[in-house]
């Protein structure tokens, strides 16, 4: 039907200019907690998608809405309070609406979305907007919370005043949208613009001479760009706009000191100003009623109650994404496991393309498939907590722990959540504003001790300190694991935020909001969403990976190799039988269990020279100091993707094939009898604590990795692995070092 | 001078100026906390920092230091 539209419009476009094909692009722009993304979802229903501004972390979210009239692209931009920016994740609002955006077009039209309960403040930032020279439409948004507060509003009357469309809507309710979507549709059209402020006459003459400046250069600056060089941070401003940045005072600044109208008493005391002058007659509040939310505010911020319901709120979350995700990642592995499996028979005859379909592309998938049940329970909490406003409180309760190295109150959910995975942690730290403190707990989230570190701990554990020390030190042992990634974190954080990150923190001024019963509906699709954008955006570097480890522990795949390997096989078992080599070949062919040593052994000399293996015993020397032989080297090595593959990878090398757990006493017994050329032991104490601090500090994952460059970007995710990779041998060093020495004395 | 953060909970006051120059200044002006406007402390976190605080009938949370840049002058009753 939209076709049929659109061809009959073309036709008539030559002669009526006014209908054409309309393939236009609005901007949702408005403060945070005004239910915009809720907006934005229901004018685009299903049509969206998430990219990324370059160079930003923050998400470009792009919907479509589609009306009688042809298509509309809506842009939904970050939420902010001015477009006096701080941060770059700030500035990008103010780069798209004035068509400085690289890779975003200039919209045609604002959606101003206000908060109806909040709309003095809401005003200011569509004050602005009105001065980047586009139309604006206004959504009165949470309409429903303003008049259950008894706030009225004369939006009909605001309208006039301002100059543009007021359309009051209830998002989450799905009401007003129709309305919306056709007063944009006709405000396309009309280009309603919003009326602007009356600034004295100085303030308009430095305007008029940057103005001048601009022209110089052959540039036409809009008056938010006035503005920002004049109220904003004119530095970084000038710099955007490629002008020079003189040491000299600028001559509209110093008209506007003279006046009186400078930075600190000029814009935002006559912005509202005005806005008190606008809303004159037209807003009126119900006398105060008994506040219900003071008293629920007093209780969750509560020194005792307060912190207590938070711990009460994070045992759920956390204990629910530990155990609800359990059945549905052993489904996941089960049935990766038997997709292998069959891949493995129905290829027997081209080993290779087995291997790779096996070993790498099915474990490549159920790899990134396996995080889905971990991800969307933690987004479905998070969405639950940000939508009811508890979300502020806890943060608002913890922001003293965490601000002094540079986290944010808001860092503990990634922080917790990481405690389970880093993947969907660090994905968590979405919800903190600050970049710079954004950026700092994704740095130290790895650090927590994540659920695949557990294996490892068991494993050395059970075998080398719970027999020398027995349970009671095992248990503190394994606690003391888990409280090691934690302790350092904190330092390391304010280590990193002191020296390496650059820029200001934004300042942490949090909105309380007001507590709401969320929607379900919304609250769901921001769980989907983050499960989608998850699949997609890290899915692709988690599988490249994989596929990657898998080509470095395969090849080379020389025969010479398996015959030597199956040669001495055979002899072994000859000698320890007493028959002879070719009577002993045919026992193992016959032996189901003798086949399978042999291919042990097999797979463990592959093993030993494939690249990987190589890589290992090259690396032994610089791992010398910690203890490790170059098996165990190896085995670190290989758990560079993935810290459980360390397991399943001694195995290999021991002889005992892959499929070893924590709990399999003969690989416990091939360690413990493992030695070094002059017979002493290669696991003692000291060299068992030495590999579980190494695990406990090292970002062994490549998920991680790649969910930090989505989030953050490769420079970052390097910087990442190489700093924890350092620490965690230095850790490794130190605790043999200091392990042997107590030891022997 | 009394500065913000040093109101007692549910405490009002009127806002008398902004200290520094800089972000805290343009977030706190651009959120309505200007000269002349009235400001209520609601609460203190348990460590005592941040501070929340209700101006033009929303609530923010500020942290101490950002809340020492305000100076206010208490309404007497």
């Amino acid at each position: 039907m939209a076709v049929t539209l659109d061809t009959a419009e073309s036709g008539r476009s030559a002669s009526s200019p006014v209908s054409r094909p309309c393939h236009r692009l609005i901007a949702l722009v408005g403060n945070p907690n005004t239910g915009k993304s809720a907006l934005f979802n229901r004018l685009t229903g299903s049509h969206q998608r998430v990219g990324n501004f370059p160079g930003l972390t923050v998400e470009k979210r792009i919907g479509r809405l589609r009306h009688r009239a042809g298509t509309i692209d809506v842009l939904d931009l970050p939420g902010l309070y001015s477009l006096d920016a701080i941060s770059s994740d700030e500035w990008i609002v103010h780069e798209v609406l004035t068509g400085r955006a690289a890779g975003t077009p200039r919209p045609d039209l604002v959606v101003c979305v206000v908060d109806a309960t909040n709309l003095r403040r809401n005003l200011y930032l569509a004050s602005q907007v009105g001065q980047t020279g586009l139309p604006i439409v206004i959504a009165l948004n949470m309409i429903d919370e303003a008049e259950a507060a008894g706030i009225r509003i004369d939006h009909a009357e605001l309208s006039r005043r301002l100059g543009v469309p007021v359309v009051p809507t209830a998002a989450s309710r799905g009401r007003g949208t129709a309305e919306l979507s056709a007063a944009v549709v006709e405000a396309l059209e009309s280009r309603p613009m919003l009326a602007p402020v009356d600034w004295p006459a100085p303030v308009r003459e430095a305007v008029a001479a940057l103005r001048d400046e601009a022209s110089r250069r052959s540039l036409t600056l809009c008056d938010a760009d006035a503005f920002g060089l004049l109220y904003g941070d004119a530095a970084e401003l000038r710099r955007r706009l490629g002008w020079p940045v003189n040491g000299e005072p600028d001559p509209a600044l110093e008209r506007l000191d003279r006046a009186d109208l400078d930075g600190a008493n000029a814009e935002s005391i006559l912005r509202y100003r005005w806005i008190n002058a606008v809303l004159d007659g037209i807003l009126s509040t119900a006398p105060t009623r008994p506040r219900k939310r003071e008293s629920i505010d007093a209780l969750l911020t509560h020194r005792v109650f307060g912190v207590a319901v938070f711990l009460a709120v994070m045992y759920v979350v956390f204990t629910s994404i530990y155990t609800l995700a359990g059945p549905f990642m052993d489904a996941i592995e089960w049935a990766f496991g038997a997709l292998g499996d069959w891949a493995a028979s129905a290829l027997a005859t081209t080993p290779m393309l087995a291997s790779l379909l096996t070993d790498g592309v099915i474990i490549g998938v159920g790899s990134v498939v396996i995080f889905l049940p971990q991800i969307l329970i933690l987004f479905f909490f998070i969405a639950l907590l940000e939508d009811t406003g508890y979300m502020a409180r806890a943060a608002f309760l913890m922001d003293r722990l965490f601000s002094w190295c540079g986290l944010s109150g808001k860092s503990f959910v990634p922080l917790l959540s990481s405690y389970a995975c880093a993947v969907p942690g660090v994905m968590a730290t979405r919800t903190i504003e600050d970049p710079k403190a954004r950026l700092t707990t994704i740095l130290v989230a790895p650090l927590m001790s994540c659920s695949a570190r557990l294996p490892v701990y068991v494993l050395l554990i059970g075998a080398f300190i719970e027999p020398v020390y027995g349970t009671l030190w095992a248990g503190f042992a394994l606690f003391a694991m888990h409280l090691l990634g934690l302790a350092v974190a904190m330092p390391i954080a304010f280590v990193l935020n002191r020296f390496m990150l650059r820029g200001r923190g934004t300042p942490f001024v949090l909105e309380l909001p007001p507590y709401r019963v969320p929607a379900m509906r919304d609250v769901l699709w921001r769980m989907v969403e983050r499960g989608r954008e998850f699949i997609l955006r890290a899915g692709t570097i988690i599988f490249a990976a994989s596929i990657l480890i898998w080509a470095l522990c395969y090849f080379p795949r020389p025969d010479s190799v398996e015959e030597a390997a199956t040669r001495a096989k055979v002899a072994a078992v000859a000698a320890e039988r007493g028959v002879s080599d070719d009577e002993a070949l045919a026992l193992i062919e016959g032996d189901e269990e003798l086949a399978a040593a042999l291919g042990n052994a097999v797979d463990a000399a592959f093993l030993e020279q494939s690249y990987m293996g190589r890589m290992g015993k090259a690396a032994q020397p610089i791992f010398a100091p910690a203890g490790f032989d170059w098996k165990i080297t190896v085995g670190v090595l290989a758990s560079f993707p993935a810290r459980e593959v360390l397991i399943s990878t001694l195995g290999i090398i021991y002889g005992l094939g892959g499929d070893v757990d924590e709990g399999s006493s003969t690989l416990v017994a091939s360690m413990r009898a493992a030695t070094w050329s002059d017979g002493s032991p290669v696991f003692s104490v000291p060299v068992a604590a030495a590999v579980m601090v190494f695990f406990a500090l090292c970002l062994q994952c490549a998920s991680t990795v790649a969910i930090i460059t989505r989030e953050s970007g490769g420079r970052w995710a390097l910087f990442a692995f190489v700093y924890m990779t350092a620490l965690a041998w230095a850790g490794a060093v130190v605790t043999y070092q200091l392990g042997a020495a107590w030891i022997g004395a | 001078m009394t500065r913000l953060h040093q109101l007692r909970p549910d405490q009002a006051a009127i806002v008398t100026d902004l200290q520094t120059r800089g972000p805290i200044r343009q977030r706190l002006m651009a959120l309505g906390l200007l000269p002349g406007v009235e400001v209520t402390l609601t609460r203190r976190a348990p460590l005592g920092d941040p501070i929340a605080i209700r101006v033009h009938g929303f609530e923010l949370s500020l942290r101490r230091a950002e809340a020492a840049t305000v100076g206010v002058s208490v309404q007497t009753v």
